[in-house]
């Protein structure tokens, strides 16, 4: 028997935006139609980060978001609109925010795993580059070059610097210094937007060498973004506390740490298969559900699944159909929670056994819980669940082989509760 | 009971390429390992047309792509960008198909068109085109000298995501590229235009070749539906017409097929979801047999790149889906290298069958109906020549192109609705 034990009166703050998202929504066409904006707002992603979108065709391939898609020739006047193509990302972005999504924007460039790289070398004027971005903020921030006024509010430099030669062709020092006068630039124009990065794969050197040498140019970050892919949620958890420490270490203690790309995998070569298929079924949605959990009580102010798009990181929807995965159900199980406010403090779980609960103002509450097996050795779960606070009475939601998160029933504090491996559970009080 | 009948005395001439694909197969990778080269070469597709290659990179194949400043000199290797395309064009020949090129650029659907306009100057875009057939089979520019024989001049002219002058433009562009082509070119086959659907911008393209003395050496054309006798009446009426107006000796090749059942809505998703079933393996089976017989030289299966349209890999995975093994069962026949004459009777029912010099010979037959009357049928296969004994390979729901037992003539045969089988002489 396992026990949780939930207090209500113990408030821990906002619940943290867990379900936010890579990539927004796609729209069917009039022809060879299918999408997904009818039912993406169920989900209640707060935000969509924009990397890898110009992989995609549904949203307008190479020509929209990357910089050098919006802006292709780099020997034009950044001061011109006439050197801008706005026109595809403008409506990828207003498809977005059509959905109730707000854009986390990437500048940079998708990822380049050809052996010839096109897009992902140094700029060849890093101030210009930096002109170019201040640009495009001001297209969707301020309405520049016939544009919009968008509560655009993070603003990320480029992706996975240190991920090879697939992102960054140049050396390291040249990105922090890339980094650095970009950073500066933006920050000086735009001073109540978040400005930070780099988006790293997660590799620690990296990290280390890049928060020390920002602080040693007194380049200020509002927040630090990096990347996690893994098998368990304790995998996670345990990048969630280096990066804030490293964060905290070198003077960053104000800026967020946020992880805008992970999910599960278990290696990238002989079992990479296996993982795009675990994405795609119910043990992806628990390892999801658990991540998720985990981060609510742990020190990152963000998570972002990766990734919303149509491709083979996609376990929110089907590449196919575009209808819901598993996965979907559990972003929008969290969102539950997200909508209800404030979050409240949970005893943590022994290992595989993974919960947060949230409450309103107004008496409602709600707790999620989920059962991730990662060996898929275990037998079912039995949850001792005791309640200090909330209600009397809890309509349960359930999200497993068998179930697609429908209702299954009510739950009254007291009553035994059974997880079975990869299950996920919803209590929503009545 | 339906009836077959096959003759093995009477030779019909060589099992045609009907299990060409669009697009090459994707190498496995020592990093985000999935791949799919040595299943595509098992499955010996003979040809790979690249059109629409150019949605996993945007760097490949497309005229534009690989000539990315229109106003730099011709000429010049330097103006070239072939690298990613000669890659793209490898994985191909090393999985044995020979690459179909598609000179032109890929569809676009989104509201701001690109790279579907017609070219600022028609006869320097055909001279392009000279080059990168020159690049890839007599080795300009460090190139190639693969057999690549076949090369289709754009792409779907009669829609606008493929084509935004007008008809007339399109057909001084195909005019003047095929005849600057043909005469740099007279032994390969150069021709076109991949027609989506407009029989009347087809007669009106045929009218103006008459009228200029030119004679492609191919003809192509499209296929989307949901029954294999449509796809017999396309392949009857451009053969009609390429006769009636005087195009004899010009191939006719559908260079893109499948099942479709509308272009929107909910039928288009069922659509997709059937493709890649054993519904969408009956119906390619059923295509390639009603066309064994039929006046068409070639059929090209869209698509094999991943892409929704892809009936042969799985999407996530790369491993093979049940279309695939339709066009691995054919390919059978095809390898075998004789076809032979063969009668149907009833409904529903598709066959086709060949032989080699040594003896050997197969039978493939499918069962495919799009709202079935029925659950199976038992089918009298009468064999005029032929071996023995055959054994059996069953591709149905409950098997993935198992062997299931040995068949002997005079047996029965009793197959479900959407099932393919093979059988092959022992």
């Amino acid at each position: 028997m396992d026990r949780i034990f939930i207090d209500f009166s113990a408030e821990k703050g906002a619940v943290k935006p867990l379900h936010a998202v890579n990539n927004g929504p796609v729209k069917a066409r009039s022809s060879q139609g299918r999408g997904n904006s009818d039912i993406w707002p169920e989900m209640g992603a707060p935000y969509a980060r924009t990397h890898d979108t110009g992989h995609c065709y549904s949203y307008g391939l190479n020509h929209t978001i990357d910089i050098s898609g919006i802006f292709p020739n780099f020997d034009a006047d950044e001061t011109d609109p006439a050197s801008y193509d706005f026109q595809l990302t403008d409506i990828y972005i207003a498809n977005t925010y059509a959905c109730g999504t707000e854009i986390f924007y990437r500048l940079g460039e998708s990822i380049d795993h050809r052996v010839k790289k096109y897009h992902v070398h140094p700029p060849k004027d890093y101030a210009k580059w930096a002109r170019v971005c201040e640009h495009i903020i001001r297209h969707y921030t301020e309405g520049w070059a016939e544009g919009f006024r968008y509560k655009m509010t993070y603003w990320e430099i480029w992706n996975e610097a240190d991920c090879g030669d697939c992102c960054w062709t140049g050396t390291q020092d040249a990105f922090f210094d890339f980094f650095a006068v970009t950073a500066q630039h933006l920050k000086t124009c735009f001073p109540h937007l978040k400005i930070g990065g780099p988006a790293g794969t997660g590799n620690r050197a990296f990290a280390e060498a890049f928060l020390s040498d920002m602080q040693r140019r007194g380049i200020r970050l509002d927040f630090f973004s990096w990347h996690r892919y893994c098998r368990t949620p304790e995998e996670l958890l345990d990048r969630v506390h280096f990066f804030r420490d490293l964060m905290d270490k070198y003077g960053y203690s104000q800026a967020e740490s946020i992880c805008n790309e992970w999910n599960f995998v278990k290696n990238w070569t002989d079992a990479f298969v296996y993982s795009m298929e675990v994405i795609h079924n119910i043990k992806g949605a628990a390892f999801t559900a658990g991540c998720i959990l985990i981060c609510d009580s742990a020190p990152v102010d963000m998570l972002m699944y990766y990734d919303a798009r149509p491709c083979t990181f996609n376990g929110l929807f089907d590449f196919y159909t575009m209808r819901p995965l598993p996965t979907f159900h559990t972003l929008r199980f969290f969102d539950a929670l997200y909508k209800l406010g404030t979050s409240v403090t949970v005893s943590r779980p022994e290992e595989g056994l993974y919960a947060a609960a949230a409450k309103d103002g107004k008496g409602n509450s709600a707790v999620m819980l989920c059962h991730y097996d990662y060996e898929e050795t275990g037998g079912p779960r039995e949850v001792a669940l005791s309640l200090s606070g909330g209600a009397a009475e809890y309509e349960i939601l359930l999200l497993d082989e068998t179930h697609g998160g429908e209702t299954v029933g009510t739950w009254r504090p007291g009553d035994a509760l059974t997880l079975a491996p990869q299950s996920i559970i919803l209590l929503k009080s009545l | 009971m339906e009836r077959i009948s096959v003759d093995f005395s009477a030779s019909r001439g060589p099992v045609k390429p009907l299990h060409a694909v669009n697009n090459s197969p994707v190498r496995i990778t020592n990093n985000q390992t999935r791949g799919n080269l040595p299943a595509y070469a098992a499955a010996g597709f003979p040809y790979a047309r690249n059109h629409d290659a150019s949605f996993s990179c945007e760097h490949i194949v497309d005229v534009h792509a690989i000539f990315p400043n229109f106003d730099a000199d011709e000429t010049d290797p330097a103006s070239y960008d072939f690298i990613l395309t000669d890659d793209n064009v490898s994985a191909a020949y090393e999985a044995g198909a020979e690459v179909f090129y598609r000179l032109g650029a890929k569809i676009e659907h989104a509201r701001k068109k690109y790279n579907v306009h017609p070219p600022k100057d028609f006869a320097k875009w055909a001279r392009i085109c000279e080059h990168i057939i020159r690049h890839y089979t007599e080795g300009w520019a460090d190139g190639f000298r693969y057999k690549m024989t076949y090369w289709e001049i754009w792409n779907e002219p009669d829609i606008e995501p493929c084509w935004t002058g007008t008809p007339e433009q399109f057909m001084d562009l195909y005019v003047l590229t095929l005849r600057h082509l043909m005469g740099c070119f007279p032994h390969l086959k150069i021709g076109g235009p991949a027609l989506s659907h407009n029989r009347e911008f087809a007669a009106a393209l045929l009218d103006r070749l008459k009228a200029e003395n030119l004679y492609p050496g191919f003809f192509s054309w499209h296929f989307y539906g949901k029954r294999a006798e449509t796809l017999v009446e396309y392949a009857r009426f451009f053969r009609g017409l390429l006769d009636e107006k005087g195009f004899t000796k010009t191939e006719s090749l559908c260079t893109e097929w499948n099942l479709v059942y509308a272009w929107s809505g909910e039928n288009f998703v069922k659509g997709i979801e059937d493709i890649i079933s054993m519904k969408g393996a009956a119906f390619d089976a059923a295509c390639m047999l009603a066309c064994d017989a039929e006046p068409v030289d070639m059929l090209m299966y869209y698509d094999a790149r991943a892409t929704v349209w892809n009936g042969l890999f799985d999407y996530y995975t790369m491993c093979p889906l049940p279309g695939y093994h339709s066009l691995a069962f054919f390919n059978h026949l095809f390898r075998l290298g004789q076809s032979v004459s063969l009668s149907v009777e009833g409904a529903n029912v598709y066959a086709a069958a060949a032989k080699d010099e040594n003896g050997k010979s197969a039978v493939m037959l499918a069962v495919y109906a799009h709202e079935a009357d029925f659950t199976e049928k038992e089918i009298e296969l009468t064999l005029t020549g032929g071996a023995d004994a055959y054994e059996v390979t069953l591709l149905d729901k409950d098997h993935t192109a198992e062997i299931i037992g040995t068949w002997h003539p005079g047996e029965p045969l009793c197959l479900n609705n959407l099932s393919v089988v093979l059988l092959k002489s022992l």
